[in-house]
């Protein structure tokens, strides 16, 4: 049973008017502990399809399930992580206090495990910052908390949403890993929204590159890469390879274009 | 030596205004004993001189004053939370909550008070009746609009986490509401005894607007102005109460809004 | 640079032109304009019923409160006069926010042209705005008496200081990135005021007008109430001394609609702002 299959989904906007198709007839499916990544170009709908899995945004057309249900009784489950572009973190909590936010929505204050807390604080790479609240912390910190407070539910299903769009390129690369090494210890499905290649290549086990309007998917690529995945594979020749693969899916005829001028 | 960093550097910034404040009122003083100034502006030494001989008096007669002031913003306080928490958690009720305070809103000071008066009779709770009919719109519109601002992905959070409506009340919109509320509550502090001298203006035995209104009606011109002079300082004060409130619940980075 | 979109976060003319359904097809703020006075009318209408129930079932006696009709008879009446009053007050608003808009201009570049102005006199200025200006009215009408100047004089006092402050926030809005490209321009102090530092100030002027205009009237209308001045304050007082009860509430509903529709035209004025930037 694939823990994600998003089956023919469309969805249509009505802007002034106009009816806009943001997505059409897409359909990809995520294997147990897989993790995929959805590159495209801004406008292809990569955000709008992401939300739909969590249930923020319902499909036109479609159908989508999670890990057997569908979107809205596992959201209401708790079975879904989201981290979002912008930490999301609710400025007058600490970082406890924000990782510990879902588990009180689900049973109240008394339910939280203030050991379990600890243990995803120093799981993330915050010890030291429990007590620290968002302004004081930088960006890649405060998407370490956002991630944390995603997993803190066990979900089954973690949604990112460009969650290292806003960093340097740097930051961008000790997240990537960061996150990995994160990941590695859950196993959950994840599903990653980038517009990175390079990070794509990097995280994922299936790579889904999208066109826009319609925004619908144009390829789909296997990692096959070794895991660990390490810093020192972005050289490798099967690493480049993917990328050029990628990179030809994602502009398409522009290629072409480009080579002409 | 940290704290006399603190206090060297308040006192730079208090400073320089304090001595053009000493300045101008100098320059008043003598030009209105050189004779430069109309008759019914006073001389801050003649103002201070009645202050301090009536002291005792004047607070006297500030009590009920003060008294309608603090209760009629207290309970235009808690009617503006209740009515901005019903707002919030029944949508519908929205417009219909906003728009009457609208128009209350509109209906000048002048009209309220006869009008309450007339209903209510000439007492101490009408007074304090008249100040929260004040105070409320203002409280009410920033605490709506508190309770509403949240950025767009904050909310989808929420959705994602399968929050009821009254956990996003209580964990999402009323901790990210107070910051809204204490600038509300800091704009609406004048007012409050605002609304307690416009009722006593309006009919009342004794208080600090009944001894104003004699004041000028009795051409007491020093009287006057310091009984102007004493509700001023007491707005001020209120202002600078709710500032303190405000420091010490929210952490600095919290607050919204110039600090005085 | 849609400097609009920086004037103050949930401002009621961004609320209203979300809310302004109907009439897709006319301009943002006829629209605006149509729905607000649509919504109070509304309101009025329920208010008045109410009120007559209230009175019908009640058997309310004249002087506690008389019915809507007899109100309406009294306007019939006074009509005259109190067009004459509404006149007398907006006149008396408009000058004062007139007046107030060119000093509070004036000293906003002033505090812009002089930092040591600014750093010495901004605190003091901060301290009086947490005065409500309506306990110096007794004070003014020792000084004006009886006259207009008491209305105007009071409505510059109220309204000065917001404006102010708005002016200053908006003289200050450019970011510094733009500054340092004027400076590199070599424009001297002025060319950059006019060139740069006005028009990022108009967005923020007009929010400053904005929440002046909702209570300059009123405030108008509290000078003529205490001072006796011409307008809709005095007849109030006026028709309350006097015991015509029904003249009093007459005046107090064209009052309130005064008021009301003063603020909704500012508040179009504001959707007119942003629409016509976008």
């Amino acid at each position: 049973m694939a823990a994600l299959a998003i089956d023919n989904i469309s969805k249509t906007f009505d802007i002034d008017g106009r009816s806009v198709t943001a997505l059409e007839a897409v359909s990809l499916d995520l294997a147990p502990g897989e993790f995929g990544a959805l590159i495209g170009p801004s406008g292809c709908g990569k955000s709008t399809l992401l939300r739909m899995v969590a249930d923020i945004v319902s499909p036109s057309a479609g159908r989508i399930t999670v890990a057997g249900e569908a979107p809205r009784k596992a959201r209401l489950a708790h079975h879904i992580g989201f981290v979002f572009q912008d930490a999301t973190l609710l400025p007058w909590r600490t970082v406890s206090e924000n990782i510990r936010l879902p588990l009180e929505v689900v049973g109240g204050r008394r339910a939280v495990d203030p050991a379990a807390i600890q243990a995803l604080v120093e799981l993330v790479g915050l010890a030291g910052f429990e007590h620290a609240r968002p302004s004081q912390l930088s960006g890649g910190m405060q998407q370490r908390c956002a991630i944390a407070r995603a997993l803190v539910t066990s979900p089954q299903m973690l949604l990112l949403d460009e969650p290292f769009g806003a960093l340097d390129e740097i930051m961008r690369f000790r997240m990537n890993l960061e996150l990995l090494r994160i990941w590695a210890e859950s196993r959950t499905t994840a599903l990653m929204v980038t517009h990175s290649i390079e990070e794509a290549v990097l995280m994922a086990d299936r790579i889904f590159v999208m066109a826009a309007r319609p925004g619908r998917i144009v390829d789909e690529i296997r990692v096959d890469l070794p895991r660990p995945r390490r810093l020192s594979q972005i050289g490798e020749p099967d690493f480049v390879a993917l990328v050029e693969r990628a990179r030809k899916s994602l502009f398409g005829d522009m290629v072409e274009m480009l080579q002409d001028a | 030596m940290r704290e006399t960093g603190i206090l060297r550097r308040g006192a730079a910034q208090l400073l320089p205004p304090a001595l053009v404040l000493l300045a101008a009122l100098l320059g008043w003083e003598a030009a209105a004993r050189a004779g430069w100034l109309p008759l019914t502006v006073a001389r801050p030494s003649a103002v201070l001189r009645l202050l301090g001989s009536e002291y005792g008096a004047l607070l006297g007669e500030m009590a009920p004053t003060l008294f309608a002031a603090a209760w009629g913003y207290l309970l235009a306080l808690a009617v503006a939370l209740a009515l901005g928490s019903a707002a919030y958690l029944y949508k519908s009720l929205e417009g219909t909550v906003l728009t009457v305070g609208a128009v209350f809103n509109s209906i000048p000071i002048i009209a309220i008070a006869p009008a309450l008066i007339i209903w209510l009779g000439l007492s101490l709770s009408t007074r304090v009746a008249i100040t929260a009919v004040v105070c409320f719109f203002p409280l009410l519109i920033a605490f709506v609009q508190g309770l509403n601002t949240s950025r767009a992905t904050t909310a989808e959070l929420f959705t994602v986490l399968a929050a009821t409506p009254l956990q996003r009340f209580r964990l999402l919109a009323l901790p990210g509401a107070l910051p809204y509320l204490f600038m509300g509550m800091k704009i609406t502090a004048p007012f409050a005894l605002l609304g307690a001298l416009v009722g006593e203006w309006t009919g009342a035995e004794s208080g600090l607007g009944v001894v104003m209104l004699n004041a000028m009606f009795g051409l007491q011109v020093d009287r006057l102005w310091a009984t102007v002079l004493l509700a001023c300082v007491v707005s001020t004060a209120a202002y600078a109460y709710v500032c303190l409130l405000e420091r010490l619940t929210l952490p600095a980075d919290l607050r919204e809004g110039e600090a005085v | 640079m849609n400097a609009v979109t920086l004037s103050k976060r949930g401002s009621p003319a961004l609320g209203a032109i979300r809310r302004a359904t109907l009439g897709r097809g006319l301009p943002a703020p006829l629209r605006v304009t149509l729905a607000r006075l649509l919504n109070y009318l509304a309101c009025l209408g329920l208010a008045l019923l109410l009120w007559q129930a209230l009175v019908s079932l009640f058997a309310v006696p004249a002087y506690l409160m008389p019915s809507p009709a007899q109100c309406f008879a009294a306007m019939a009446k006074a009509g005259a006069q109190l067009a004459g009053a509404v006149g007398w007050t907006v006149f008396a608003t408009l000058l004062g926010m007139a007046i107030s808009l060119v000093l509070a201009t004036l000293l906003a570049m002033a505090f812009i042209a002089c930092p040591l102005l600014d750093r010495v006199v901004m605190p003091l200025i901060l301290l009086m705005r947490t005065v409500p200006m309506i306990a110096v009215a007794p004070i003014l009408v020792l000084v004006f008496g009886r006259e207009q100047g008491n209305t105007v004089g009071m409505v510059v006092l109220l309204t000065f200081f917001q404006i102010m402050l708005a002016a200053k926030k908006g003289f200050q809005a450019p970011s510094s990135n733009l500054m340092e490209l004027m400076h590199t321009c070599g424009a001297s102090f002025w060319q950059t005021l006019f060139k740069v530092r006005l028009p990022c100030a108009l967005p923020y002027l007009f929010t400053g007008l904005r929440i002046a205009a909702g209570t300059a009237i009123l405030c108008a209308m509290f000078a003529e109430w205490l001072s006796g001045a011409p307008g809709l304050g005095s007849l109030m007082l006026d028709a309350y001394a006097r015991q015509d009860f029904a003249l009093m509430w007459a005046a107090v509903l064209a009052s309130t609609s005064a008021a009301y529709v003063f603020f909704t035209l500012t508040i179009a004025f504001e959707v007119a702002v942003i629409e016509w930037a976008r």
